[in-house]
């Protein structure tokens, strides 16, 4: 049945040095396998740096936040806007990372392209958050939770001051990405009243001491320095506050809203915003480019401008007399669903 | 042993070898991912080290900028209010200042400030009397404070460690019991410049007690981290004499030991500088 070999002792040196031969290609191509397939894992490791196309195109994962679904908008355009305690004609140099001046004025504006409307939130100059610090000479120190104002007083004065600003904020709020940030010094609030006209306001308190105009109740379009007494002026001025001064501000910014939309609406768009930025520029710092900053204004002059938000928590004096805002956890979180998400059908999440 | 069975173990150890070889790669592949810094490939860990360099890029870069501007102390000192409202720092003291110019009324000295941040006490070295009223931190540096910094940033922006401006011999200090032994143990090449102030000195004491003064900046310090102060003066030849002093940490503040021979010494002006 089976034929049976008989090899003699060459025809077995044969077959050994085959066998050999054979287990050792057989080994040669395992490792040429392993090493084809190592090369092959690290090459879609590099890929991975930049991203899967699956997760980058895939739908977002929805998020559960008290009972209900939610996914966040996905065209959001985020700036910071500032407005520093700072004149643009001070001179009087510092030579330590000290000296960016307060960032007075916080609102951060989210325009969100899917639902055309651009929300405001205004950050108390108060509010107590982890903010950078720098050393003397520039270097990190560490980070310490102070009035956020400060963020800005470290740095340069310029695009630092901005960034540190702009990480103090983030933090405050969950960690989001703000895209762009613009910085104005206090006197660009003239400029920028002036060259749209004037705002008009009714006066909440006596502004008296500082202009003869600028009496309790009066009606009036306010006219250089006035737009800065109204911004700006806080003691002395009825109750002294930040907050009722941030109340002013945003009277102030609505206001100033609608001169802009209107002027927006009106023909020569483009020559207008351009000639607004000529005469803000010695006040303004940014990171948008002039186009950019043109495109958005354009893009963005129907969408629906929503009642500003605030930051829900309480006013406390700090140890040493100074005024103390504590933010709301809890209502930041309500806010950033607010703002950043929307609700979806728990059979839609993923 | 037969040549069939040499060549069976031969085939063997070479299996094995190729296996070992797989098996040490796919090993790395997995220890490279898990290694925080260990990779290129980690998209995470490049867009945290590109946004610290990029925050570093800055601090190099900028240099000492020109543009640099006023704090709210300087505004008040131009303004000619002579209240410091950032010195005094209680609402108290800000009531003194009066009328109501221009700048006082849109000046926020009811929030905070940077140099509100600064604060100090100083008692008489074990007995914790206080002598509170023996320095201020001043707003705005002094001339002499001022020149001295922007030597020192201009040494450092040379990429040298800002311990050898100062050109003080730590361990011969530490040798005749001026500085504490456990400062042979920092490597003051890590240290930084984290503060830096002009200090006003009112009253000179003529007994030779110590003073233990604990100061506040806007830097907080850890518990145990190596600190040293550096009091500099002027000398009658002009020179700025700078003088290591034992200086420990203490809730986020320093609390620094400053014999009062040095005091005398200063006179009424004074630079403080924190190494951290």
């Amino acid at each position: 049945m089976f034929k049976r070999w008989n090899l003699q002792n060459a025809d077995r040196k044969t077959v050994y040095m085959i066998s050999l031969i054979s287990i050792i290609l057989l080994v040669v191509v395992v490792v040429v396998i392993a090493l084809v397939a190592q090369d092959l894992e690290k090459r879609s490791q590099t890929l991975g740096a930049y991203g899967d196309l699956s997760q980058r195109f895939g739908e977002v994962p929805a998020v559960e936040y008290k009972g209900g679904f939610y996914r966040p908008y996905e065209k959001l355009t985020t700036i910071l806007v500032i407005g520093v305690d700072r004149y643009s004609s001070q001179t009087n140099l510092g030579v330590t990372y000290r000296n960016g001046g307060q960032a007075d004025y916080l609102e951060l504006l989210v325009i969100n392209e899917e639902t055309q409307t651009i929300t405001p939130i205004l950050i108390d100059r108060d509010t107590m958050t982890k903010i950078t610090i720098l050393g003397v000479l520039g270097d990190e120190t560490g980070t310490r939770v102070v009035q956020i104002c400060l963020s800005h007083g470290f740095g340069d004065g310029k695009e630092q001051s901005c960034l540190l600003t702009v990480r103090a904020v983030s933090w405050l709020l969950n960690d989001i990405d703000i895209d762009y940030y613009i910085s104005m010094d206090m006197d660009g609030i003239p400029a920028l009243n002036d060259v749209l006209g004037g705002v008009t306001v009714t006066l909440e308190d006596d502004f008296s001491a500082l202009d003869p105009a600028m009496t309790l109740g009066t009606t009036l379009t306010l006219q250089g320095m006035q737009a800065e007494y109204f911004v700006r002026g806080r003691m002395y001025i009825g109750a002294g506050t930040n907050q009722a001064r941030m109340d002013r501000q945003q009277v102030f910014m609505d206001a100033l809203g609608g001169k802009l939309s209107q002027r927006l609406g009106e023909s020569e768009n483009a020559a207008f915003i351009n000639g607004l930025l000529d005469v803000l520029d010695p006040y303004l710092l940014t990171d948008m480019s002039r186009g950019r900053m043109i495109n958005e204004a354009w893009n963005t002059r129907d969408f629906v401008q929503l009642d500003p938000l605030r930051l829900d928590g309480e006013y406390v004096n700090g140890a040493y007399g100074f005024k103390e805002f504590h933010a709301d956890e809890d209502a930041i979180s309500d806010l950033m669903m607010q703002v950043f998400y929307h609700p979806v059908e728990p059979e839609t999440q993923s | 042993m037969t040549k069939r069975t040499i060549s069976f173990f031969l085939a063997l150890a070479l299996i094995i070898v190729a296996f070992s070889a797989i098996a040490e790669s796919s090993s790395m592949t997995e220890n490279s991912q898990n290694q925080p810094g260990g990779t290129d490939e980690s998209p995470d860990l490049s867009v945290t080290l590109g946004n610290l360099n990029q925050v570093t890029e800055i601090v190099q870069n900028t240099g000492q900028s020109p543009t640099m501007s006023m704090t709210l102390g300087n505004l008040n000192q131009v303004t000619g209010t002579g209240q410091s409202p950032t010195m005094s720092m209680t609402l108290g003291n800000l009531n003194q200042v009066t009328g109501t110019n221009t700048a006082q009324v849109l000046s926020p000295t009811l929030s905070m400030t940077l140099n509100t941040l600064n604060r100090f006490s100083a008692t008489i070295k074990g007995y914790g009397v206080s002598l509170n009223g023996l320095f201020t931190i001043q707003d705005t540096l002094t001339r002499d404070a001022r020149a001295a910094f922007e030597a020192i940033a201009a040494y450092v922006g040379k990429g040298q460690a800002v311990i050898g401006y100062f050109d003080t011999d730590v361990t011969g200090l530490v040798l005749r019991g001026k500085l504490a032994p456990g400062y042979l143990g920092v490597d003051f090449s890590r240290l930084i410049l984290s503060e830096y102030v002009s200090l006003s000195i009112h009253n000179t004491l003529e007994t030779d007690i110590d003073i233990t003064s604990t100061f506040g900046f806007a830097s907080e310090y850890r518990d145990g981290q190596p600190v040293m102060a550096m009091f500099g003066y002027r000398e009658k030849n002009g020179d700025i004499v700078w003088t290591a002093l034992n200086t420990i940490t203490v809730n986020g503040q320093v609390k620094v030991d400053i014999p009062s021979e040095l005091l005398r010494r200063a006179g009424s002006e004074a630079i403080l500088g924190i190494l951290s």
